[in-house]
């Protein structure tokens, strides 16, 4: 009888917790929404199957010893993966259209206005009971709204790792519910002659401006803020890769191979920190709204700031191009394209929505930065 | 709570402020980026035409080289 006994005390139906069997059906929840709904499969499906291994009674893959532990401590608490990723990025990222309307950095910038909202509005819900955020939890909330996954996960990472799990769920979640939460705020704030405007054609760009500008970037960032150079500096160094046309092999592993094989480790990283404990909380709940709202005022800080440079614009500019200055490349700058061929059928925005778009990962790396200078 | 607010609208102003401050440094960089390495590689031509002025020249010269060669090889065999 006592072998029976002991055998039972090894399996684990008896070991099982309720707060474990809830992580997993949070990990299934997250594999069906990358599975069936395709919402940024990359990482949602890593980021699931890791809720599902950290919560295994027994198995103990999330303490030391265990794998998900180590590639926790090797890639995120040192902050390496989001770095690696953002390198990717920037290998990927073809600043052309920026450079060729620079004026689109400001869009870029007004629409990191959610992030620092959303702080306000995370502080503010410690009004509520079961609210506590600090200073710090608040800014790695905030970040959300830079609607950047590499950058929120480096700085929720380095400010308030209890909370990542969350963070970077929220984050990756809205990303894909880019093309709901965006065109109603859009139609909101601009009339159908507003959302029909043409833009002049972008000029060429030439390829020594493409490669002195991430050095450019980078020099801007060492003398002002330091704090944003582990960022900005990879992502500079991918686009140089990508740009000076000497290193394709390089850029080519950086932009595939590499941001892949980061990817699984990132997903399931991230996926370990789904823990019961930390979770299932109001906690969570308060994260994923003001997630929400972060996203909601980048968008409409963006749009805002495009009428306002349309005013005073001698070449035409189409507001709705302001609302891809959040970031979430190219989901945001394809949502733009879409709703101006809603109102003009001829009128291909994608190009033009390029330039705030990648405007906006650089200002939410810069927004990080200060954040991680004010309160790091 | 106030006290955190507070703190918190402080960041709000100085970090929107230091965004918009950062991304016109980096538009003016912009523009001089534009005005002193742009304009040079909008004129593809004028290279081309400097490859084929140099073809030109080493032309004339093998030109050259090749009459000295006959009038020489002539005066020998008078």
């Amino acid at each position: 009888m006592d072998r029976w006994l002991t055998l039972w005390e090894s399996t684990a139906l008896a070991a099982f917790t309720w707060g474990q069997a809830g992580m997993m059906l949070v990990g299934a929840l997250l594999l069906y929404l990358a599975i069936r709904k395709k919402f940024e499969p990359l990482l949602l499906l890593p980021i699931g199957f890791g809720a599902i291994l950290a919560n295994i009674p027994l198995a103990g893959l999330n303490d030391p010893g265990g794998i998900l532990y180590y590639i926790y401590v090797v890639g995120i608490d040192t902050g390496v993966f989001p770095l690696l990723i953002f390198m990717g990025v920037g290998a990927m990222t073809d600043f052309g259209p920026l450079l060729a309307n620079p004026r689109t950095l400001l869009l870029g910038a007004a629409a990191q206005f959610g992030i620092f909202a959303t702080l306000l509005g995370a502080i503010a819900l410690n009004g509520l009971p079961g609210f506590e955020f600090s200073m710090q939890d608040a800014s790695a909330i905030a970040i959300i709204g830079g609607a950047d996954g590499p950058t929120a996960i480096f700085l929720a990472s380095k400010l308030s790792p209890d909370l990542l799990g969350a963070i970077a769920v929220a984050a990756y979640s809205y990303m894909a519910l880019v093309p709901i939460i965006q065109p109603p705020i859009m139609r909101l704030l601009t009339t159908k002659e507003e959302r029909a405007v043409k833009m002049e054609q972008l000029r060429p760009v030439g390829r020594r401006e493409k490669i002195l500008f991430p050095l450019a970037v980078l020099f801007l960032t060492l003398l002002f803020l330091p704090t944003a150079t582990p960022l900005v500096g990879m992502f500079c160094l991918g686009n140089l890769m990508r740009e000076s046309g000497v290193v394709e092999r390089l850029s080519k592993t950086a932009q595939n191979e590499l941001i892949n094989i980061v990817t699984i480790f990132l997903g399931l990283a991230v996926g370990s920190k789904l823990s019961a404990s930390e979770f299932l909380s109001l906690q969570t709940v308060g994260i994923l709204a003001l997630g929400a709202v972060a996203f909601s005022i980048g968008t409409a800080s963006g749009v805002l700031m495009a009428k306002l440079m349309a005013k005073f614009s001698k070449s035409p500019i189409n507001p709705l191009i302001g609302a891809a200055g959040v970031s979430a490349v190219p989901m945001a700058a394809r949502v733009v394209n879409k709703v101006g061929l809603e109102a003009n059928q001829n009128n291909f925005l994608l190009m033009h929505a390029m330039g705030p778009n990648v405007a906006g990962v650089l200002g939410s790396a810069v927004a990080a930065g200060i954040l991680l200078a004010l309160v790091g | 709570m106030q006290q955190q607010l507070q703190e918190a609208l402080s960041i709000m102003l100085t970090g929107m402020i230091t965004v918009f401050v950062f991304l016109t440094l980096l538009l003016l960089a912009m523009g001089l980026l534009r005005r002193f390495v742009g304009t040079e590689e909008e004129h593809p031509a004028s290279r081309s035409s400097t490859a084929t002025r140099t073809a030109k020249a080493s032309d004339t010269q093998r030109l050259a080289a090749i009459t000295a060669a006959i009038h020489a090889y002539r005066r020998e065999h008078e």
